[in-house]
């Protein structure tokens, strides 16, 4: 009965408190809503459109995925030298334009792309066969294709095309770049055959023979090693040793130090350097080697070059197996990328090495012995792109962008770097600048315009210098115009700025 | 014995008081009722940007043109554009308090399941649209209430006016769905 009174008396109380409750809350009106929401990706109106960059390594996806917009540029970098049968000096960037020195005076060639290569890809060597016959100025790129100038008619022509040349074909079979070209420089001085002989980073080497046939023949040419290897030949060296019974000589050097010698068509290492970062290799006069001691006895021995700045050349001395010191440090300027030896005025006693660096300096021994060294200084002035990256607006609204920096890495080893948007109403607004002599690093993150159905192109100039491989990363703010405060975009730019090949593994 | 005498006299109270009072006034009245809509004196609606938003592809929310107002179960669209690290879509929906000044007004968002990497943000004061600054490639929402998102559950006092909502897709957006509620009360 006790419990009976407890339940009834409990049950009230609900009861009581449920008649009370709602007059106890102060709401008036209690009024609910219920929205779903669904959020999708969009195919946005803004696009970024790649194709006026012709650097076959540029890679973005701006356009496919969120939080993902990653850019290679590869930046134009001295690329090559050599110094031809007469003691002519010819360079070359990897956008194939040729610039040489005849005592000193430079003059102009120009590149083979008139705009777009590619299909070819960046040029990656260069050489030179000037004699009685003809006078090619060649260029070997990545890819394999061939380009020539013909000194004579001042032309270029596609010599993968006239020559039938299908050196492109083993890229396409087996991706491995294209590195190396050299001809026998001074070997046609007895009526032997001028070849241009061709390697790349297999150690496959093909030869082709101008000399009789200058408009397809081999003679001489063809495939002198088509089985791939694992030796990965940055760089090569010919030579004619015409006092030892006209014999020639390929070498080739690996970025690790290893460097090998072609015979009877196959790659034999002939000392590892114990150096790294190798990445050029040529044959000059020794001045400290007594001649037993040079590769070959006439005092000429092979001679390499690192990367690295602050380093010196480095002869091969036979007798010791070893590749010591010569001459002074010559790199003061940037990163070393190649080098060439003046044969033609050794032979009169005049020895001069040229070494060339990423950012167009030309390190020249100005002394027999290479403790001396003048400078031919940045012929690579900053590069213009022409547009790196194109935004194309299919949206009904006006927009404004602006570049902000984010974040770099080695970017200030860059002679200079700026980025310049030019607006849909064809104004250029600087958006970055950096200035190595002044460390000056401004962003003035100017406001530009990209209007409905138009584009702003995005434009990049710079020096890379000793940069190396470089990062750069900022953000692009695109904001509709009016009404403001309306959509705001932001991009997340991370720019790998390459100054190498990418088969340079630094 | 105490228990049993407050049980018997609630158990009385809750049971006959109904009766009692019955009993006291004996009165009828007859009224016809007949139930109409009317636009609410709080409600949700496109905002002052949803225009240019919805010409993007970015942001639909139906709103019915006769009162103005979006009603619930609507579903609201929004979008992330592809290749965007961070989007802000910025005073698109707007609440408007039409509710005389001397009521309190209290909105509690219920639910807010937006999709991963959605927020949502409310202005900070009537008549304040929502604003941003983009540091680090980070955009932040200005003049938003608290200076944060909109979290549930808890109620928000409304003075008489517009306060504007928008949406900020951070870098982790994902594609999804999910739901909002509110309730307001008006006292």
């Amino acid at each position: 009965m006790h419990k009976f009174y407890k339940m009834v008396g409990a049950i009230a109380i609900i009861l009581m408190l449920l008649v009370l409750i709602p007059s106890g809350s102060n709401s008036d009106v209690l009024i609910t809503y219920k929205y779903s929401s669904i959020t999708t990706g969009k195919v946005p109106c803004i696009q970024f459109n790649n194709s006026t960059n012709f650097d076959p390594y540029w890679l973005t996806n701006l356009n496919s995925y969120k939080n993902i917009a990653h850019m290679n540029l590869t930046s134009v970098w001295s690329q090559d030298i050599y110094t031809d049968d007469l003691g002519i000096v010819y360079w070359v960037d990897n956008y194939g334009y040729v610039i040489y020195s005849v005592n000193g005076n430079i003059n102009y060639i120009g590149s083979p792309y008139p705009y777009n290569f590619s299909f070819a890809g960046s040029v990656v060597s260069l050489a030179v066969i000037d004699d009685s016959y003809v006078w090619y100025v060649a260029l070997l790129t990545v890819y394999g294709y061939v380009f020539i100038y013909d000194m004579n008619t001042k032309m270029w022509f596609n010599a993968t095309n006239v020559w039938g040349l299908n050196l492109q074909n083993v890229w396409k079979q087996y991706s491995s770049p294209w590195s190396s070209i050299v001809s026998n420089t001074l070997g046609d001085s007895n009526g032997f055959h001028e070849l241009f002989i061709f390697t790349n980073l297999n150690g496959e080497v093909y030869a082709f023979d101008t000399t009789f046939n200058s408009t397809g023949g081999i003679n001489n040419g063809g495939w002198w090693n088509s089985n791939p290897t694992s030796f990965k030949i940055v760089s090569t060296v010919a030579y004619y040793d015409e006092r030892r019974n006209n014999i020639g000589h390929l070498f080739g050097v690996s970025y690790n130090g290893i460097v090998y010698k072609f015979q009877n068509g196959y790659w034999t290492t002939l000392v590892n350097s114990n150096l790294n970062g190798i990445m050029g290799i040529s044959i000059g006069k020794s001045t400290d080697l007594p001649k037993r001691s040079t590769y070959f006895n006439n005092g000429y021995t092979l001679f390499i070059i690192q990367i690295f700045n602050g380093t010196t050349l480095y002869e091969y001395d036979r007798r010791n197996a070893i590749f010591k010191n010569y001459g002074g440090i010559f790199t003061i300027k940037g990163t070393n990328q190649a080098i060439s030896f003046d044969l033609y005025n050794s032979y009169n006693n005049v020895n001069t090495w040229y070494i060339l660096q990423t950012n167009g300096t030309i390190a020249l021994s100005i002394n027999n012995i290479a403790t001396a060294w003048d400078y031919y200084n940045n012929f690579l002035f900053k590069y213009e792109t022409s547009t790196a990256l194109k935004i194309d607006s299919k949206c009904s609204l006006d927009f404004i962008g602006s570049l902000y920096y984010n974040s770099s890495i080695k970017s200030w080893n860059m002679y200079n770097f700026t980025i310049y948007f030019t607006s849909s109403n064809n104004l250029i607004n600087l958006e970055f600048y950096y200035y190595w002599p002044t460390q000056q690093i401004v962003n003035p993150a100017t406001e530009t315009l990209l209007s409905s159905n138009n584009s702003i192109l995005i434009n990049f100039t710079y020096m890379p210098n000793m940069a190396f491989n470089s990062t750069f990363n900022f953000y692009l703010i695109l904001k509709n115009q009016y009404p403001q405060n309306a959509i705001v975009y932001v991009y997340n730019f991370n720019i790998n700025i390459v100054n190498h090949f990418n088969y340079i593994p630094i | 014995m105490k228990i049993r005498k407050i049980a018997y006299l609630s158990t009385l109270f809750a049971f006959l008081l109904p009766t009692l009072v019955v009993a006291t006034v004996v009165l009828s009245y007859t009224y016809p009722t007949s139930t109409t809509g009317t636009a609410p004196e709080v409600y949700l609606a496109q905002g002052p940007n949803y225009a240019t938003a919805n010409a993007m592809g970015l942001f639909y929310a139906n709103q019915v043109e006769s009162s103005g107002n979006i009603s619930s179960g609507t579903k609201i669209y929004f979008n992330y554009t592809y290749g965007a690290n961070n989007e802000a879509l910025l005073n698109v929906l707007k609440i408007v308090n039409n509710v005389p000044s001397g009521r309190t007004v209290t909105i509690t968002f219920d639910t807010l399941t937006l999709p991963t990497g959605v927020t949502m943000y409310i202005s900070s004061s009537a008549g304040t649209e929502l604003s941003y600054k983009v540091s680090n490639g980070v955009i932040t929402i200005l003049n938003a209430l608290n200076n944060q998102a909109v979290s549930t559950g808890n109620p928000i006092s409304l003075s008489s006016g517009t306060y504007y909502i928008g949406f900020l897709f951070s870098n982790q957006a994902t594609a999804g769905s999910g739901t909002i509620t509110f309730h307001y009360e008006i006292s």
